[in-house]
């Protein structure tokens, strides 16, 4: 089946091809179908899906209808006879439990295959979910994405074919198809599977995204290299362009020297967003110089007109480009960035949060308390954070958003600020993408930790959470790129502080859960194992966040040495006298020691002391030593244990020494909580 | 086919093309507008069950986007020609390319592209799915199908097509700034460009636009505007005298909200309005598009 229509959205073609597949495979299970191979392909113009060697499962099946008793009146079968319009010849005599009847077997043929896939294909395009969909003309019996024009759906049986019969919204199916809709619009019908593949191609259509994708890498690689030039990568616009043909065909040109002047940023952003070209690098200086133009349209003069009409369409748009950077530096050369910081009043950040003006100053106050952990000078710090959105007015970021902070740098670059001040203003986003690197230089370190904190904490103040996969203020995004500025820059920051550097109260313990939750996440696509992460994560505080790795691989090799092995053991064996014994123990009751036992007395020491110790230890952040420092009283507890009933009859020794394992299990749960490590 | 020489000559093909194809060829409306899609012809008459085709061309207003006459391609004022048909013919898209083809744009030749541009007025209240068309690379229209205007839903739908007027001739004439093109034709007697015509008057407007509009009063206009529209459909102090349910003056109350549309927009480009207020100075003229739509089904309906 071919469904041929006006121009898909490219960005909605691949999860549609995939809508497709899973939609046949469940009306063809539901159909007791069964086939050897299914293909779905998708192009601008066309959704479609093959079904190779499809078969009704069972042709036939036999159904028993009982009639009346043997030796029953002969008008009551005569009745039967009728009811089924059969003769007496047709009926069998079957004894059954309870007793014996007239039978009769009625063969039920299934339908034709065409029947069932006219069916199955109907339903299909009526349950198709579009992201938007829409009508058109004035037939309101179908939405789809744009308007379907065409349905081809044919069945093959070897050598016959057959029309799949289809009537949706008025169209009715067909046999025929079309290939290219500019190259090759006349119609044309094909003889078998293999026939409309080689129709197609041949008609300069590429069915497949993924082989559209491969001939725009090839065949554009091939050109570049021969010119001297190598691609720069860029797969969301790859992406793009194979959903915007049929038939790619690259060409390259140069970018005119005289369009260079602008930094190449606003080359690459203003030639992929304006003309969705594909930037080219010269591979002797590393500088974008050229392009290449993905065109859907093979001409009689090789494309020449095609390429001659966009390279006046760049020089435009670049040119309107290089006028935006003049008029922005023209303005950083008399009054410098800061004049664009008055602009940022009159810019809304969030109606209950004021304007980025507001959003600035408050990001200047966390970066300069920050200052001094990062062995920075205040002043430096201020004036940097000061100028981090004053770019977000310029005309280039007017009219490229995605260059905010690039720009940024480039003019304070121009305005005589240090490489430091403006390579922060630039790094100060980072990381976005999980692929990004994050901020290395303590000052962009700074900017980018307060940018963040003051955006998660402002916006977590008026309420506003993610729910489920719906993150539209990205908080999750501004969360992680914190834990991964801290851990990858194995910085002794203590997140807990930097949530206090923001101004206001407001609930801190939910957004410790949600940065908690962000870490797991985190550590968890490090391939760290999730109980170990859990164990780690749920019982430390955010302080504990930069060892956090550290302490889960000493985790692991601490629980596969001997001596881990006998702590683990030890922590089991007090873990089962807890969770066996039901009563309800007293433990504020004072005891009295005199009718403790020796053995009592010893736990009691070691407890003291490893407690004493192990709390110091975490207290230095010195997670490894606490570790080792439970391997001092597994010897105790095996002795306590072997020695004394644990359940004796006396009452108040009974509770005495049920507080003490108590104690000890909590001891351990302070290092690590071990029944963690054991769960599934 | 004899390519188009000049500006005008493109225009006059235009509605030769779709005269033939049963619009009616209409003039501009006479106010002030942002885009084609204010004229009546296509906000009203794209509502409620009456098949309507029309082409017009629409002198556009937009005070932010002017440049002194300085820009190669951008005007505070400029045309579009405007096509709409209703209910949306299944062949809509094929028309449009034999449009291009008159007009020297063969599509065996350029690569003509359909890109996803799915279209929305917030201040009339109305989307639509469609298509930026490129031509190598240059967009050189609008293809849109209405889904709904004013609030309403559009049934039957209509089709709209937008052709940015100069964009199209730049390209058509392979000229590289707007103030250059051949407004008639260079064999004319007294050849005229772009420039000759409109540079002044682009020059006055931006200062006007930029610098020197009242913005005090434009603000009053802005609300007497609102409160003539509000009192024209019977909101207002005037419900008594225009209660007469015969007559709903529909169209009298749909100008002021187009003069109050582009009234914002002049303050909009003094920038006099900040990015909260914004939204609500849109989200009142949205209001009054969608008072009038609600009278123009009303009327409509009001009619069997």
């Amino acid at each position: 089946m071919e469904l041929i229509s006006e121009e898909i959205p490219a960005k909605m073609q691949a999860p549609a091809m995939r809508q497709l597949e899973v939609l046949t495979l469940k009306k063809v299970n539901e159909n007791s179908l069964i086939f050897g191979e299914m293909v779905p392909f998708v192009t601008p113009m066309r959704l479609g899906i093959i079904l190779e060697n499809i078969s009704i499962k069972v042709k036939e099946s036999i159904k028993e209808i009982r009639g009346p008793r043997l030796g029953s009146p002969a008008n009551a079968i005569d009745g039967f006879l009728k009811k089924n319009k059969i003769e007496r010849s047709e009926l069998q005599e079957k004894k059954t439990s309870k007793g014996s009847f007239y039978f009769y077997t009625l063969k039920i043929n299934s339908q034709p295959l065409s029947n069932i896939l006219s069916r199955i294909f109907t339903e299909i395009i009526q349950e198709f979910n579009w992201p938007k969909s829409m009508y058109w003309g004035d037939n309101y019996s179908l939405r789809w994405v744009r308007p379907l024009r065409s349905i081809t759906a044919v069945l093959f049986e070897n050598e016959k074919r057959e029309r799949v019969p289809l009537n949706v919204r008025g169209i009715k199916s067909d046999i025929v198809t079309r290939a290219h809709h500019v190259m090759h619009p006349e119609f044309f019908d094909f003889k078998s599977i293999n026939d409309y593949q080689e129709k197609i191609v041949n008609g300069k259509v590429i069915l497949q995204p993924q082989e559209r994708k491969k001939i725009i890498v090839q065949e554009g690689k091939r050109l570049a290299e021969a010119k001297g030039f190598f691609l720069v990568e860029d797969d969301k616009l790859l992406e793009e362009i194979v959903g915007l043909t049929e038939y790619p065909i690259p060409l390259l040109g140069k970018i005119p020297g005289e369009l260079l002047s602008i930094p190449e940023e606003v080359i690459i952003t203003s030639m992929r967003e304006h003309q969705k070209f594909i930037s080219l690098r010269s591979s002797t200086n590393g500088k974008v110089e050229g392009f290449l133009l993905i065109t859907d349209l093979e001409t009689h003069d090789q494309q020449k007109t095609i390429l001659s009409g966009n390279m006046r369409v760049l020089n435009s748009r670049l040119k309107d480009a290089i006028f935006f950077y003049q008029n922005d530096l023209d303005l950083v050369n008399h009054h410098g960035m800061m004049a664009w910081n008055d602009k940022l009043k009159s810019v809304r950040f969030h109606e209950k949060l004021g304007s980025q003006y507001n959003r600035v100053e408050r990001i200047v106050k966390i970066s300069v308390m920050l200052a001094r952990q990062f062995e920075l000078e205040k002043d430096e710090v201020c004036k940097a954070a000061t100028l981090i959105k004053a770019d977000l007015v310029s005309n280039i970021v007017a009219e490229f958003p995605s260059l905010q902070g690039i720009m940024g740098a480039h003019y304070a670059k121009a305005e005589g600020f240090e490489k430091i001040v403006s390579d922060a203003i630039r790094d100060h986003y980072l990381p976005v993408g999980s692929y990004d690197v994050v901020p290395k230089h303590p000052l962009s370190i700074v900017l980018s930790l307060s940018d963040k904190i003051d955006y998660l904490t402002s916006l977590w103040k008026i309420g506003i959470r993610p729910t489920g996969n719906k993150d539209p203020f990205a908080l999750r995004r501004a969360a992680l790129g914190i834990i991964r500025i801290i851990l990858e820059n194995k910085l002794d920051l203590d997140l807990d502080y930097l949530i206090d550097l923001t101004e206001g109260n407001f609930d801190k313990h939910s957004l410790q859960r949600f940065i908690k939750e962000r870490i797991v996440y985190y550590l968890t696509e490090k391939n760290y194992q999730k109980k170990v992460v859990n164990a780690v994560v749920e019982h430390y505080k955010l302080d504990f966040l930069p060892i956090m790795p550290g302490m889960i691989a000493q985790i692991n090799a601490f629980i596969s040495s001997n001596s881990g092995a006998r702590v683990l053991a030890a922590y089991k064996r007090v873990s089962n006298f807890l969770s066996s014994n039901k009563e309800i123990l007293d433990f504020e009751k004072k005891i009295s020691e005199e009718r403790a036992a020796e053995e009592d007395k010893l736990v009691q020491k070691q407890l003291i002391l490893t407690k004493e110790q192990v709390e110091g230890s975490l207290k230095r952040k010195d997670f490894k030593t606490a570790l080792l420092e439970l391997n001092s009283i597994v010897d105790t507890i095996n002795h306590f244990l072997d020695n004394v009933q644990v359940n004796c009859e006396d009452n108040a020794l009974r509770i005495l020494r049920y507080s003490l394992l108590y104690q000890i299990r909590e001891t351990m749960d302070r290092v690590v909580v071990f029944s963690e490590l054991d769960k599934k | 086919m004899q390519k188009p020489d000049c500006f005008q000559q493109i225009i006059l093909l235009l509605q030769n093309f779709w005269s033939d194809k049963g619009c009616v060829v209409l003039q501009p409306y006479d106010l002030e507008v942002g885009a084609g899609t204010f004229h009546p012809a296509t906000t009203l008459r794209s509502l409620g069950p009456d098949h309507w085709s029309a082409a017009y061309v629409q002198p556009c207003r937009r005070p932010s986007d002017g440049r002194f006459g300085d820009s190669p391609n951008r005007l505070q004022h400029y045309y579009q020609f405007q096509v709409v048909m209703k209910p949306s013919p299944i062949i809509l898209k094929e028309m449009y390319l034999e449009s291009l083809k008159v007009l020297g744009i063969d599509n065996k030749v350029h690569d003509i592209r359909f890109v996803e541009d799915d279209w929305e007025s917030p201040t009339l209240g109305a989307w639509g799915l469609g298509w930026e068309v490129w031509c190598d690379g240059m967009e050189i229209s609008q293809f849109t199908y209405f889904q709904q205007v004013g609030g309403h839903d559009c049934k039957p739908i209509t089709g709209e097509i937008t052709y940015g007027l100069e964009r199209l001739a730049m390209f058509i004439l392979e000229c590289d700034s707007v103030m250059n093109l051949p407004y008639n034709s260079p064999n004319s007697q007294r050849p005229l460009k772009y420039s000759d015509i409109f540079l002044k008057a682009e020059k006055q407007y931006s200062e006007w636009n930029f610098n020197v509009a009242n913005t005090e009063i434009v603000f009053r206009h802005f609300d007497d505007a609102e409160k003539m529209c509000q009192e024209i459909l019977g909101l207002g102090d005037l419900k008594k005298k225009s209660s007469s349910k015969k007559n709903i003056l529909v169209q009298p109350a749909y100008d002021q909200c187009i003069k109050a549309s582009h009234l914002f927009n002049v303050l909009d480009a003094r920038g006099v309005i900040s990015t909260a207020q914004r939204q609500v100075y849109i989200g009142r003229v949205r209001a009054l598009a969608k008072l009038c739509a609600d009278a123009y089904i009303d009327e409509v309906s009001s009619r069997v």
